[in-house]
């Protein structure tokens, strides 16, 4: 797979703030899950390019990076759309009804949702295993945000909303999709930056 | 730990009948802030347990509770800790958090991470200290992004706040708390697939043995909890276990979280004793709340995908361990999933099974050509195109696939479907017989 040297596909601080996360571990590529999902977004997608610098980084082969980045679902090799659906299939949401949510969706984007993902324009659309929204069934997930507990009338106001650039307002009269906390941002990315790293927590047991 | 009551995800107005805990503070307004928290309790445990009583006493408590793991096997918690080495061992020791729900049916630990993240944080200090562990590793499923940054929020403002970290409390215990996103795989949630997974690998589940406790983590002594099963330790530490058992039963003690989804009046997430009758939960005007529409009930699931179909003429079993063993069902997760009259078993069926297809890891050959085949077979009964000997070759295959892998996801495939033959043949048969009769004309 390696033919030349890959491109650094992410910005002087990201790698700095990854370089960081490895030493909290025994081994670099224990970083591996989270900096994929980094890399994504930063790319759009997991080209060849991102996966031979993520091998470098970490000290694995390439084809190990690959064999990671396919055995889970939500690592895209290809093209990612704008907007990114996917419907839980499952068993309550199926008794709740998604089919019903698959037809609105069908009727707005023009994408009938299938077990492989569909793109049409700004739109991707896929169906799912359990999202664990069961007890608020049925819902899909739109760019990581959960829309529970739907109807087909909530589900289209969702879809509109997107398509006219709004952000669309909570499906649940509970709110709690990125919860406003303090006025700090929520840190986008696992790992406390106050943690002691391996060797320390080493020297500590010794003592 | 603290005055209010709160028995129900969504919250509700009216109060439980019964003595709650777990859930206690998840209806509080922004209950997942470290201020929060705090004023309600949060911690406490952890400094008094710190200041007055040793690891081991810490083990003992959790031990004579008889509380067992709420991730689906239900072993017994405090038995668990104890495998790990003498603590004059000088390997390194962790605390793997489990924390990747992903049975289908399955959503309580989501509103424990999201609503009361710092409760999870004291149980796993807790462990720790109990265990002496330098670090605990928690893996959240890839899925649940949002509550990923709610308990890594958590997790920083318990570092700046003194709680993780160095000298924890000012009482001279070290230990750090980690956390690593998955990216979707229901496989992860075995405990080996889970420490591969952390340690930046595919989720295949390990050959066992060796067990965790003495090759796990980075091939060093790991113990594997489940979010709810340490949630339930600080306050099995702050009242002992004479409190903890006296609710739920003898063999299974304490409250659990139950989900209840599918064909009712009333979803959501409930805090109940173990032992309630399933009737209670599903009919229950505090719970369920009865079958959608007043139509009949067909069938439930009374501990998430993996235990299986059971009648309604099970409706008495009360939901503990054993009694849903005898049953040839499980506890699992005790996420209670609740089909009509109208539903077809050979449907639910088949949507399980696909299920499990799609998560097979492919590792072993009777769990990756197994699932398939069951899905190719429930797919075209449920399309009426059945085979004669449709019913006994699945039964064939169910037996080849169980006990024969590393995991028990090949198991946990076989057995709804076992349970689905067992108590609904007649709509099996009368599938196959449809088919036979149109293939004849």
């Amino acid at each position: 797979m390696k033919t030349t040297d890959p491109e650094c596909p992410l910005p002087k601080e990201r790698v700095d703030w990854w370089e960081e996360r490895c030493t909290h571990y025994p081994q670099r590529r224990a970083v591996l899950l989270p900096l994929l999902h980094d890399l994504q977004e930063h790319v759009g997608k997991l080209d060849k390019n991102a996966m031979i610098w993520a091998a470098d980084f970490v000290g694995i082969t390439p084809v190990e990076v690959q064999s990671v980045a396919t055995f889970y679902w939500m690592y895209d090799l290809e093209e990612r759309a704008r907007f990114r659906v996917s419907v839980c299939h499952n068993i309550s949401c199926a008794l709740r009804g998604k089919d019903k949510i698959l037809d609105v969706i069908q009727e707005e984007t023009g994408i009938e949702g299938g077990h492989h993902i569909q793109h049409e324009g700004d739109w991707s659309v896929r169906t799912v295993e359990c999202m664990g929204a069961c007890s608020t069934a049925p819902m899909m997930e739109i760019n990581g945000r959960y829309y529970e507990d739907l109807t087909p009338e909530k589900a289209r106001k969702v879809l509109q909303d997107l398509m006219a650039g709004k952000e669309p307002e909570s499906t649940t009269p509970w709110d709690t999709e990125i919860r406003p906390t303090t006025p700090e941002t929520l840190p986008a990315l696992p790992g406390s930056r106050l943690a002691r790293s391996y060797k320390e927590e080493q020297e500590a047991s010794r003592s | 730990m603290s005055a209010s009551t709160n028995y129900s995800w969504p919250p509700r107005e009216t109060q439980p009948d019964h003595e709650t805990y777990l859930f206690n503070r998840v209806a509080i307004e922004n209950s997942h802030l470290l201020d929060v928290a705090r004023q309600h309790g949060a911690y406490g445990v952890l400094e008094e347990s710190l200041s007055n009583k040793k690891p081991g006493e810490v083990t003992a408590l959790v031990k004579d509770s008889g509380l067992r793991g709420r991730g689906g096997a239900g072993f017994p918690c405090g038995f668990k800790w104890t495998f790990m080495p003498k603590f004059d061992d000088p390997r390194p020791r962790y605390l793997a958090v489990n924390a990747d729900e992903s049975e289908p049916g399955t959503c309580k630990d989501r509103v424990l991470i999201r609503e009361d993240p710092h409760l999870l944080i004291e149980g796993i200090l807790l462990a720790c200290y109990a265990m002496q562990c330098q670090g605990a590793y928690i893996f959240i499923r890839g899925e649940y992004k949002n509550e990923c940054m709610v308990l890594q929020k958590a997790i920083e403002d318990a570092y700046a706040a003194g709680l993780i970290g160095k000298d924890i409390m000012g009482k001279g215990f070290d230990c750090d708390v980690h956390l690593t996103r998955g990216a979707g795989a229901y496989i992860c949630g075995e405990e080996t697939a889970l420490m591969e997974a952390i340690e930046g690998k595919r989720g295949h589940p390990r050959p066992k043995p060796p067990f965790p406790a003495g090759f796990g983590l980075w091939g060093q002594p790991t113990t594997v909890n489940n979010v709810e099963t340490l949630c339930n330790v600080p306050f099995i530490v702050e009242k002992g276990p004479d409190w903890f058992k006296s609710m739920g039963t003898e063999a299974s003690a304490g409250n659990v979280l139950s989900g209840i989804s599918g064909h009712v009046k009333t979803p959501g997430v409930f805090e109940v004793p173990l032992g309630i009758t399933l009737r209670e939960l599903i009919y229950g005007e505090a719970y369920g709340g009865g079958i959608r529409d007043d139509k009949q009930l067909l069938a439930f699931l009374p501990g998430g995908s993996s235990s299986g179909f059971l009648p309604a003429t099970e409706l008495d079993t009360p939901l503990t361990h054993d009694d849903l063993k005898s049953k040839g069902s499980m506890l699992g997760t005790a996420s209670v999933i609740v089909l009509d009259e109208d539903a077809d078993i050979i449907q639910a069926t088949r949507i399980l099974t696909e299920f499990y297809m799609d998560e097979s890891c492919g590792q072993c050959s009777q769990c990756r050509e197994g699932t398939s085949w069951l899905s190719e077979i429930l797919e075209r009964l449920e399309h009426g195109k059945g085979h004669p000997d449709d019913i006994e070759t699945m039964l064939e295959l169910c037996l080849q696939m169980k006990g024969k892998t590393i995991c028990v996801l090949s198991d946990a495939a076989a057995w709804p479907i076992e349970l689905a033959i067992k108590h609904f043949r007649p709509a099996f048969e009368k599938a196959i017989t449809a088919a036979t009769e149109e293939a004849v004309r």
